[in-house]
């Protein structure tokens, strides 16, 4: 569904993606794993068109997405739930969430994708009217995710969800995302809880200074003595 | 002692005049609020707004008030074409921007020395003076004026309207906070910008058409304007609309009440000391930061 080949990113002078590959197939949940600045968040924004390669090309659905308008790539079936949530705050929830139908919106189905979304996040009933810089970081976070998926996208591209939030939280965090995946959208996670990560994820990749050094299935990440050293603690 | 007559007298004046300030100060509040880029060339559209209603008004007698819609959708367009041409491309940085926008206000009033000579010009029309009198007639308003206010008011609560409930205004508003998350939501950021910049535009025109009907025009006065819609929405806070509307209004006030104690030729002074004190001393705003 989406292939990333052979990619280089640089902010100015500075290289921060070394030929990076990497593949999500429809259907699953792959996670991007990595210590900080590894460039996890630079990858999700050269898929969304946010930055662009200067060399390699992005593939979606068989088509090239490599030079292609982040609200096109958006109208394609991405949706980017980036880092730090990045919400409307002095917008209601109400538009909050208008916006990200915003690619559907001729298609008048805005009142039942509100529902769709309210199954999964109810507490974002009764916050319809609040500005979003006034929800807590949970709500937030789910508010951002709400506003990714109520446009319907085949791939969800989400960054740290679970950054900043409640044990308790985070826990219900991945919950969620393992129930995007039942509603048949493909997920691409960026996260630093690789634990949580890799117990709903297919199948993980792990950057390290802006190249993939280790990839395989979620269940063999999680046996891996490297990964468990570096990252679970064990 | 200004007599209570003479303080009522000054004070509506004040807000009439308030009014259109607050108009063009919107455009420029949403052209900022949206694109953040400085528009020194904002009080050269105001010429534009001014000079098309005299215009129509003496080659084709187009009333003033009917003009303001050909104006309005007149400068729409070109507002847009400026910005998709000449500002989009060197968006990147914005110190071209405002050399662009310097360039163009040049541009402007050169082509408006060229038509409209330099001589002094507005528009009278046959209700012109019409007014109402009150208190013996010690105040009087100008009805002309009045409509001028109303026509402001409109346009405020239509601005306010698009702006709440139509698409493409929330897409202003949410670009207005935050470009790259706008973007992400599928928003084309940089069509947003090019009709900002347009419906900033035309409102500042529709200004000049408002404000020839009770002033008189000169291609050079274009900067004066352009820093006191600076002015305004400075106080106002820097890309609110609700600020721009009461910066407007005070601002009007401010001068005014000061031309009671000085020569009316003073009265930019008025209008560049307020920016002063407002940027050393209350540089977010009277009612700080809030956006489009
Ligand atoms: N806008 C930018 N300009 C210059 N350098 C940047 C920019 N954004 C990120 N970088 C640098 O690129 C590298 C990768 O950053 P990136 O944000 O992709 O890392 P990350 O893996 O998401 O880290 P974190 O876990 O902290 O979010 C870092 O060294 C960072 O300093
Ligand atoms: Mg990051």
């Amino acid at each position: 569904m989406l292939e990333v080949m052979h990619v280089e990113v640089f902010y100015g002078k500075m290289q921060v993606l070394w030929d990076l590959n990497l593949q999500v197939g429809v259907g699953e949940v792959v996670a991007l794993l990595g210590a900080n600045g590894a460039g996890k968040t630079t990858t999700l924004r050269t898929i969304s068109g946010l930055q662009r390669p200067s060399r390699g090309c992005i593939y979606f659905g068989g088509k090239e997405i490599t030079s292609t308008a982040s609200h096109e790539i958006v109208a394609a079936g991405i949706s980017h739930a980036p880092e730090g949530r990045r919400i409307f705050p002095n917008s209601t929830v109400r538009t909050n969430l208008e916006m990200g139908a915003y690619t559907r919106r001729k298609k008048h189905d805005l009142e039942k994708r509100m529902e769709e979304c309210f199954g999964m996040f109810p507490i974002l009933r009764g916050r319809l009217d609040q500005l979003g810089g006034t929800l807590s970081g949970g709500e937030q976070q789910m508010l951002a995710i709400a506003r990714g998926i109520i446009n319907g996208p085949k791939l969800l591209l989400l960054d740290e969800p679970s950054l900043g939030l409640a044990p308790l939280i985070v826990k219900k965090m991945f919950e969620i995302v393992a129930g995007i995946r039942e509603r048949g959208i493909t997920v691409l996670i960026v996260e630093q809880n690789v634990r949580h990560s890799l117990e709903i994820a297919d199948k993980a990749y792990v950057l390290q200074n802006g190249r993939i050094v280790l990839s395989g299935p979620a269940y063999k990440m999680l046996a891996e003595p490297e990964i468990k050293k570096a990252y679970l603690g064990v | 002692m200004p007599t209570l007559a003479g303080f009522i007298q000054t004070l509506s004046t004040g807000i009439f005049q308030g009014g259109v300030y607050a108009i063009m100060a919107l455009g420029l509040a949403i052209i900022f609020g949206v694109m953040h880029i400085i528009n020194f060339a904002h009080g050269e559209f105001l010429l534009i707004g001014a000079y098309l209603t005299y215009w129509l008004f003496h080659a084709l007698h187009v009333d003033p008030f009917l003009s303001i819609l050909l104006t309005f959708g007149l400068v729409f367009v070109f507002g847009q074409i400026i910005q998709r041409y000449l500002l989009d491309p060197v968006r990147h940085d914005h110190s071209f921007v405002l050399v662009m926008t310097y360039a163009l206000s040049i541009f402007i009033v050169g082509l408006m020395f060229i038509f409209f000579k330099s001589e002094l010009r507005s528009v009278v029309t046959v209700y012109s003076l019409w007014s109402l009198d009150f208190m013996d007639a010690d105040v009087i308003l100008n009805l002309q004026d009045m409509a001028v206010l109303v026509m402001a008011g409109i346009f405020f609560v239509l601005v306010h309207l698009f702006m709440k409930r139509t698409w493409i205004g929330k897409c202003m508003s949410v670009c207005a906070q935050d470009e790259e998350a706008a973007q992400l939501m599928g928003i084309d950021t940089r069509l947003v910008s090019s009709l900002a910049f347009g419906l900033g535009s035309a409102l500042t025109s529709v200004t000049g058409s408002l404000m020839i009907t009770s002033q008189v025009f000169h291609p050079g006065m274009g900067g004066i304007q352009t820093l006191k819609a600076f002015t305004i929405v400075i106080l106002g806070g820097m890309g609110s609309l609700w600020g721009a509307a009461v910066g407007g209004i005070l601002v009007g006030i401010i001068e005014a009440v000061g031309t009671l104690f000085m020569p009316g030729i003073y009265k930019p002074i008025i209008g560049f000391s307020i920016l002063l004190l407002v940027l050393l001393f209350r540089p977010s705003g009277l009612f700080g930061k809030a956006s489009v």
